[in-house]
């Protein structure tokens, strides 16, 4: 638990599954053993200004060149994000995963305007702009120069699918994306068109997709241990959208998860009763980042009841009401009172993570579970 | 040798030299209106020196006149026919700070300053994401009342309108400071069809470049 040595890496024989947030966001680094590394996400590392996924791989001294086989944008919104322009030019080997609705050509030219010519950061246009720069840098290797495409991400779509001899035992590995579905891709393309930049349009910073339609999850599994990341994936109750579209779909390889990462910071939103039913153990590790923005909380009190009721082992990497206040000048503070009174915040004051590790060594596998920074039992998140 | 300013003759007829309009003998400008008028100045140049605001008549800046005027008034062997003072008058006769004081300015120290990203528009305020320019640090949020901000930006509050947030001492005309909080939306040009076309142009080289058209 807390006070363990964070900075010693995985045994070769190890499933890690570590969750970083919500230092601008959330991010997650899963190695599948063998030394290969796949990270979802990214958030910054608020002590170093860099992406955790890359500072935390770096103390552990992961050659990331090399070891990081796939760097996945479950989303383009900006808690999950940031960073992931680095951590693409890092990773020098890896391929990039993202959602099949951001193929479309106005996607594309979306994210030239705003990274070319809005005399503004947006940040998540940005990263992907960076993210289409270092894809072009790869590709000066490649024959033609022709650089890797990303692979696009929809439901049921096995990304990679290998054996892993581990400890000499043979492990049939696969990972899955399991969104986003048709219909969602259909809605993003006309959101997407929606924020196409306009003549004569007074230029902005460009908002978020919401609701969110084109989230990837994935499923991936190593032997018989299943992994579901549920990324921001929202239910509407459409049934050709969210997690409807996944739960009645049973086209990926069958199992049933002992990990999952909870959907959008354990909102209701983000809730489908059949996904802890049929996708997951009877006690899964439930983990989660939350999220605060304005008034809004993520986790609120009745969704850690909710979590609670469902697991035993839910984590939380930090505390979403615990936001300070900045200390500054007197007279400045003065100021800043008379002009916001007292709503002014930090966006995030606590952050943390939690650590998951496995050996495949040893059957039947059983989780070790680290906490870092403010990362707690989720039940404890408000008290 | 080159004309000097008030030699250039780019008047109209109704700015032409009005020599009698302008008494001689008014003081405390007599010394300055007589070697003016002896060299037939053009009426809007003597205007230039009087009124302030005016030097650019002619096409001459403050700063060449004064420079002009005081060389001409110099004690060197000047042989401008400006050279109207006697030993027993006094050297600037022109006074240099009738030509370098500009008006005290009011100013303004900044002691905090954020740039500001609209997340939401409520009714009567909105949140703001706040990045501190001031020192690093995580980023802000809070929530500003719709009345602090000026009539003329009040129509630029959308989500996305990106603000500067000071905070700090504005120092008036008169050397009074007060404590201010200044709060002013950045105004960004339109986007132009030929920005969007360049977008479109890139946005199908790199499909291409993927393989995807």
């Amino acid at each position: 638990m807390a006070g363990n040595n964070v900075n010693i890496a995985p045994e070769r024989s190890e499933i890690e599954v570590s969750l970083f947030g919500p230092g601008y966001g959330e991010s997650i680094v899963l190695h599948l053993g063998e030394n290969l590394w796949l990270i979802v996400d990214s958030c910054i590392d608020p002590l170093t200004g860099d992406p955790a996924p890359l500072t935390y791989l770096h103390h552990l001294h992961i050659d990331l060149a090399t070891s990081v086989r796939w760097v996945i944008a479950t989303h383009w919104h900006d808690d999950h994000i940031r960073g992931l322009g680095r951590v693409m030019q890092a990773c020098e080997s890896a391929e990039f995963v993202c959602s099949a609705a951001l193929q479309h050509k106005d996607f594309r030219t979306l994210v030239m305007a705003y990274g070319h010519y809005s005399l503004m950061e947006s940040p998540p246009v940005q990263e992907f702009f960076e993210i289409l720069q270092a894809l072009a840098a790869q590709g000066q290797h490649r024959p033609g120069k022709r650089p890797r495409p990303p692979i696009l991400a929809t439901p049921s779509r096995c990304i990679w699918q290998n054996t892993l001899e581990i400890s000499g035992q043979n492990h049939p590995c696969s990972i899955y994306t399991l969104s986003p579905s048709d219909a969602s891709i259909v809605l993003a393309h006309s959101h997407i068109a929606s924020l196409l930049p306009q003549p004569k349009a007074t230029k902005l910073r460009i908002p978020a997709l919401t609701p969110n339609y084109t989230a990837v999850v994935l499923w991936v599994n190593i032997g018989e241990t299943f992994i579901l990341l549920g990324s921001d994936l929202e239910e509407s109750g459409n049934p050709d959208t969210g997690w409807s579209v996944i739960v009645g779909s049973r086209t990926y390889p069958l199992g049933k998860a002992s990990i999952f990462k909870v959907p959008h910071h354990g909102s209701h939103t983000g809730h489908h009763p059949q996904v802890w039913q049929d996708m997951l153990d009877t006690t899964p590790i439930a983990i989660l980042t939350p999220f605060a923005l304005g008034n809004v909380s993520l986790p609120t009190e009745q969704d850690v009841e909710r979590i609670c009721q469902q697991t035993e082992q839910p984590y939380a990497t930090a505390m979403p009401q615990n936001r300070r206040r900045r200390g500054r000048p007197q007279v400045v503070e003065k100021l800043i009172r008379d002009t916001v009174g007292s709503s002014m915040r930090e966006v995030y004051s606590s952050t943390g993570q939690i650590r998951l590790r496995a050996n495949l060594a040893e059957m039947p596998i059983s989780w070790r579970v680290e906490l870092f920074g403010d990362a707690r039992l989720l039940r404890n998140i408000y008290r | 040798m080159s004309a000097l300013p008030w030699q250039q003759s780019n008047l109209s007829e109704s700015q032409e030299p009005q020599q009698n309009s302008i008494n001689s003998s008014a003081s405390p400008l007599r010394l300055v209106t007589n070697a003016v008028l002896t060299e037939k100045m053009p009426y809007a140049q003597i205007l230039s020196y009087l009124v302030p605001h005016t030097s650019d008549s002619g096409g001459v800046k403050d700063s060449d006149l004064y420079n002009t005027l005081v060389e001409n008034t110099g004690s060197s062997g000047s042989s401008n026919k400006l050279s109207f003072r006697s030993d027993d008058e006094p050297r600037n006769i022109i006074s240099h700070e009738h030509f370098k004081t500009k008006p005290q300015q009011s100013f303004f120290t900044s002691l905090q300053a954020w740039e500001g990203i609209v997340t939401q528009v409520m009714d009567n305020a909105f949140l703001a994401r706040l990045i501190d320019l001031t020192h690093t640090g995580v980023d802000e949020e809070a929530e500003f009342p719709i009345d602090e901000i000026s009539e003329e930006d009040k129509a630029l509050i959308t989500p996305g309108a990106i603000f500067y947030w000071d905070i700090g001492y504005h120092t008036s005309y008169s050397g009074q400071r007060t404590r201010k909080s200044l709060i002013r939306f950045r105004r960004l040009p339109a986007w132009t069809q030929k920005e969007i076309e360049a977008a479109q142009r890139e946005a199908e080289r790199i499909g291409k470049a993927f393989g995807w058209q």
